[in-house]
């Protein structure tokens, strides 16, 4: 099997998407959303806006898929343009502000676990730590590489803590320590 | 007469206004009294004829007297004027924007759809873009002067950006000096007030503003209705004089000599009628505005107040929303020949009505232009250039009484927390989430109930119909209609039609079912067998499928993509009432009590905006979010109110709500939905579910992309049998809705924990791995045991197990 080492995603996805495009019904079943974790600079829309249906294909690039789990995400440039933005007003003290900026990048990519972390962060800084232990969940439902996952984990335990939740907390903290994206590898036929 | 009068008035209103400024009050009032003493003086000749004495005393006494009413009225005037200046001089029904565009490199957009966002803003299409507010597109490049705009999270620049579009993608994006921009953000629009019907509604221009970006506007305005603004203080008597003998003479009483001030004293505090005495408090007003404030106050005032114009009930006041009500734009992007229609109407705003008399408006206009020559403001050769252009005033009106469901939508969730007076009154700006491009959509939609009646055989028009489209990611609500007239304000279906939801009620079952992964996955065999019902204090129930047919053993993933009430019914039984109606409520969806079994067909009612919740739920990463309409409310000056952030909550596991989307993508690809894909892609992987309720009364279709989901429902508002299905009629309007939004495709990466494997043609085993077959999802740690063969045997179908295969 062989795998990938460096940031690939548009090569994950494509594989993903060829290797659902062949096993739908009517053998379109899509990839993921285009700007999510895509490197805007270099697009090709074709590729990911018509699934391959060829069986050839499907299977040398099927063995690559399991490895986009550990992928680490990268954000458009829009996406880093509204973080670095949400960074600077969470700097200057404004927390409201850097939280609608932060609204704004998820709304582009949703799938982005490094926003919904950022996003529990502050909240947690606000004082709430119920809807921080909620978004950080949901950062650890879209952590694609096992840096986020374990930040995720951490911040659910934080968040819990805060609440009084020291059980739920430490629950958490395990599996910030042992849980890892590649778990649940896609299973592949040979 | 009227000079003199005035200037006693001013006296002693200056003497009634000791309390406020007692160093002014003094000398005026000792003029009065000299006249006065004028008079006793002139008694002395003839102090032998009492008769006379007693008539010259009466005389005096009656002035005295006079004097003292005419001291209190002009008193009372006064309070009244300081208490508007001093107060907000205009109360302000709360303004709606819609959402934002927001343009950024990668962005599925097309060049025609950057273009429709520039347009709804009124952009103007120019050879330069120094404007703000104007745009050119050439080739695959627009170029647009994006306006200036006070967000809630701050104030944003006026700025001139370039955008490359290259196969329908945002591929670049630059500023003026070429610096590369990720994303822009446009200004958003205004979609009106929350109380649209008011009688009065204004677009608030600041004085500063105006002289800064529209000097234009000010300089024709007092060059037409009052040149001397700057010099008099309030009246200008040789004027009042002249209008009063013309007046005389004529024998009409004709409205003239009236400075700016005085015609903000009437607009502001007087009727209409033409009555020396109003015309006399007029003076008395405009002089004491003048006494207390600055030219500008005054001139700002008037800006905001002068009547414009009529729309059905509301009245267009000042020039600000005047601007946008004839020209879909802010004052500073009018042109001059429209600065000159606008300031040619204050002399009467019906009458010369551009909409209805053109012909009028546009002598008018080019008469303004020529006074606009005559003061130096233009050359001639440039006014005839002015005269010759069009009047320039939009079709329709700029309207703001837009998507009246969605702003009811908005009312009701500010009024849990904002007093209706503070709503009405405080000039709060409201910024919601409704897209323009999607609401057009979804209203556009609403033409296919012709061709549903037509197929169903039902009477053109009686069909009735509600919608809601969200943001999947967010929760936001980015369209809504409440009925077929999308402009009617009234009966919004799309919140208080409470109607049964038929089949969209399923999801909740198999997804209560998919959540046992020990005992479900999606080719569980399910008996499609008859049954019979038992509910206390009613009848046996027999369910029967919509076919009238059973059909076996039917995998759980067919029964669902085909709606199959048998079997349906029988797996809701099996798990439980309580636990489909704890999945019901975890999704969003409001608890049914009591839950009798033949809810599990769906006879619970429900509004279409809690099926969106619902809807939403499933659509998404296993993480419940409130819909929202409402994201800021900030006051008057921009300081915000209250942020409405994105809340979630964990609502289902994302392995099982996983294999329910593949399933709700199954019934689009093969079961009752597939009419939808001649209409959206089917590489979008549409998910949905059809509902149709007994005698076709009720149909709904829910669906979602990858960005957005989408609830449509049709019926009767008598609930009346209409022969209706949800995918004849209730999945057009989806369908037309959808076909002409940026769909992305549904993110179908599965999670972790979910894996896909194949299975044989029945859909009941799964296959060996050297096999072929269709793939389905499974939850890996309780995927079934495999079959031994390809054709999906068993070992013990196969009776002598491994064996025969070596044979």
């Amino acid at each position: 099997m062989k795998t990938i080492r460096n940031n690939r995603p548009l090569l994950a996805m494509m594989a993903a998407g060829i290797f659902l495009a062949g096993c739908a019904p009517m053998g379109t079943r899509p990839t993921s959303p285009p700007p999510d974790a895509e490197p805007a600079t270099e697009p090709e829309p074709e590729v990911r806006a018509t699934p391959l249906e060829s069986r050839e294909l499907e299977v040398e690039t099927l063995e690559e898929a399991p490895k986009s789990r550990e992928t680490p995400q990268e954000a458009s440039p829009a996406v880093l343009a509204l973080v670095q933005q949400a960074d600077q007003r969470r700097e200057a003290g404004d927390l409201a502000g850097a939280q609608s900026t932060l609204e704004r990048a998820v709304k582009i990519e949703p799938g982005n676990a490094r926003l919904w972390l950022d996003l529990a962060q502050l909240r947690l800084a606000q004082d709430q730590p119920e809807q921080a232990e909620q978004l950080a969940l949901r950062a650890v439902e879209h952590a694609r590489d096992n840096d986020t996952l374990s930040a995720a984990w951490k911040l659910v335990a934080k968040a819990r803590r805060a609440q009084g939740d020291e059980a739920g907390a430490r629950e958490a903290e395990e599996r910030a320590g042992s849980e890892s994206v590649s778990r649940g590898v896609v299973h592949l036929p040979a | 007469m009227a000079s003199s009068k005035g200037s006693k008035t001013k006296g002693r209103t200056g003497g009634k206004r000791a309390a406020r400024s007692g160093a002014r009050s003094g000398k005026p009032r000792s003029s009065a009294r000299r006249g006065g003493t004028k008079r006793t003086a002139r008694r002395q000749p003839s102090s032998g004829r009492t008769v006379r004495n007693w008539l010259i005393r009466l005389v005096v006494a009656g002035i005295l007297i006079g004097s003292l009413l005419l001291a209190g009225w002009a008193w009372y005037l006064n309070e009244r004027v300081t208490e508007r200046f001093e107060g907000a001089l205009f109360t302000m029904p709360a303004e709606i924007y819609a959402a934002a565009d927001e343009i950024y490199v990668g962005q599925s957009l097309s060049i025609d759809g950057l273009q429709a966002s520039l347009d709804r803003l009124n952009y103007e299409p120019a050879d330069s873009v120094d404007e703000t507010g104007s745009y050119r597109r050439r080739g695959n490049e627009v170029v647009f002067h994006r306006r200036a705009f006070h967000f809630p999270d701050g104030e944003q620049p006026s700025r001139v950006v370039h955008a490359r579009i290259v196969d329908g993608r945002v591929a670049e994006l630059k500023g003026a000096d070429g610096q590369s921009i990720g994303i822009v953000r446009l200004e958003p629009r205004s979609i009106g007030t929350l109380y649209p019907n008011r009688a009065e509604d204004r677009v608030l221009l600041e004085i500063d503003h105006v002289k800064e970006e529209a000097p234009l506007l000010i300089a024709t305005l007092l060059a037409v209705e009052d040149r001397a603004f700057y010099e008099h203080r309030g009246v200008v008597p040789t004027a009042i004089l002249r209008a009063f003998l013309t007046n005389l003479v004529s024998g009409e009483r004709v409205q003239g000599g009236s400075t700016i001030t005085q015609q903000l004293a009437k607009n502001l505090f007087l009727t209409a009628d033409r009555t020396y005495r109003r015309k006399f408090a007029e003076m008395i007003m405009s002089l004491e505005m003048e006494w207390h404030y600055e030219k500008d106050k005054i001139l700002e005032a008037y800006l905001n107040e002068v009547y414009l114009g009529q729309d059905g009930a509301r009245a267009i006041h000042g020039f600000g929303l005047a601007s946008n009500f004839y020209f879909g734009r802010p004052v500073d992007e009018l042109e001059p020949e429209q600065v000159a229609l606008l300031v040619g109407m204050v002399k009467g705003a019906n009458y010369y009505n551009p909409r209805r008399n053109p012909e009028r408006a546009l002598a008018r206009r080019n008469t303004v232009i020529d006074v606009m020559v005559e003061l130096g403001l233009a050359d001639q050769t440039t006014a005839a250039e002015w005269q010759s252009r069009p009047l320039g005033v939009t079709k329709m009106p700029g309207s703001r009484a837009r998507h009246p469901a969605f702003v009811d939508l908005v009312r009701r969730q500010l009024s849990e927390q904002y007093a209706k007076e503070d709503l009405q009154t405080k000039g709060l700006k409201v910024f919601t989430t409704l897209r323009p491009a999607v609401q057009a959509a979804l209203e556009e939609s609403v033409r296919r109930l012709d061709e549903v009646e037509a197929v169903r055989g039902l009477e053109p028009g009686s069909l009735q119909t509600a919608g809601v489209i969200t943001s999947q990611a967010t929760g936001e609500i980015e369209a809504m209609i409440g009925g077929r007239d999308v402009r009617f304000e009234g009966y919004d279906r799309a919140l208080d039609a409470r109607r049964q939801i038929g089949s969209l009620i399923k999801p909740a079952i198999y997804l209560t079912a998919l959540s046992r992964p020990a005992e479900y996955s999606l080719i569980t065999p399910l008996a499609d067998e008859p049954i019979v019902v038992e509910q206390r204090g009613s009848e046996e129930w027999k369910p029967k499928n919509y076919s009238g047919e059973f059909h076996g053993d039917t995998p759980l993933i067919e029964a669902l993509a085909h709606s199959r009430n048998v079997p349906s019914v029988r797996l809701g039984m099996e798990l439980g009432l309580d636990a489909v109606a704890d999945t019901l409520v975890s999704l969003g969806a409001p608890r049914p009590e009591p839950f009798y079994p033949s809810m599990l067909l769906g006879s619970m009612d429900m509004t279409p905006f809690e099926v969106a919740q619902m809807y939403h739920t499933i659509a998404g990463d296993g993480f419940m979010t409130p819909l929202r309409a409402i994201s800021t409310v900030v006051d008057r000056d921009g300081e915000p109110l209250s942020r409405y952030s994105l809340d979630v909550r964990r609502a289902a596991e994302r392995e099982p709500l996983y294999l329910l989307q593949y399933g709700l993508q199954t019934v689009v690809a093969e079961g009752t939905s597939t009419r939808l894909n001649r209409e959206v892609s089917p590489s979008i992987g549409v998910g949905g579910k059809t509902g149709t309720t007994n005698d076709g009364r009720d149909a709904w279709f829910a669906g979602f992309t990858g960005n957005r989901v989408g609830v449509i429902w049709v019926g009767r508002d008598d609930d009346r049998p209409a022969n209706l299905t949800g995918s004849s009629s209730a999945l057009p309007l989806w369908a037309a809705a959808f076909a002409s939004l940026d769909n992305q495709p549904v993110n179908m990466q599965p999670p972790r924990g979910v894996a896909y494997d194949r299975v044989d043609e029945d859909r009941l085993h799964v296959l060996p791995e050297r096999c072929d077959g269709e793939f389905l999802p499974f939850i890996t740690r309780h995927r079934p045991e495999r079959a031994v063969d390809c054709e999906g045997n068993t070992e013990e179908q196969r009776g002598g197990g491994l064996f025969d295969w070596f044979r």
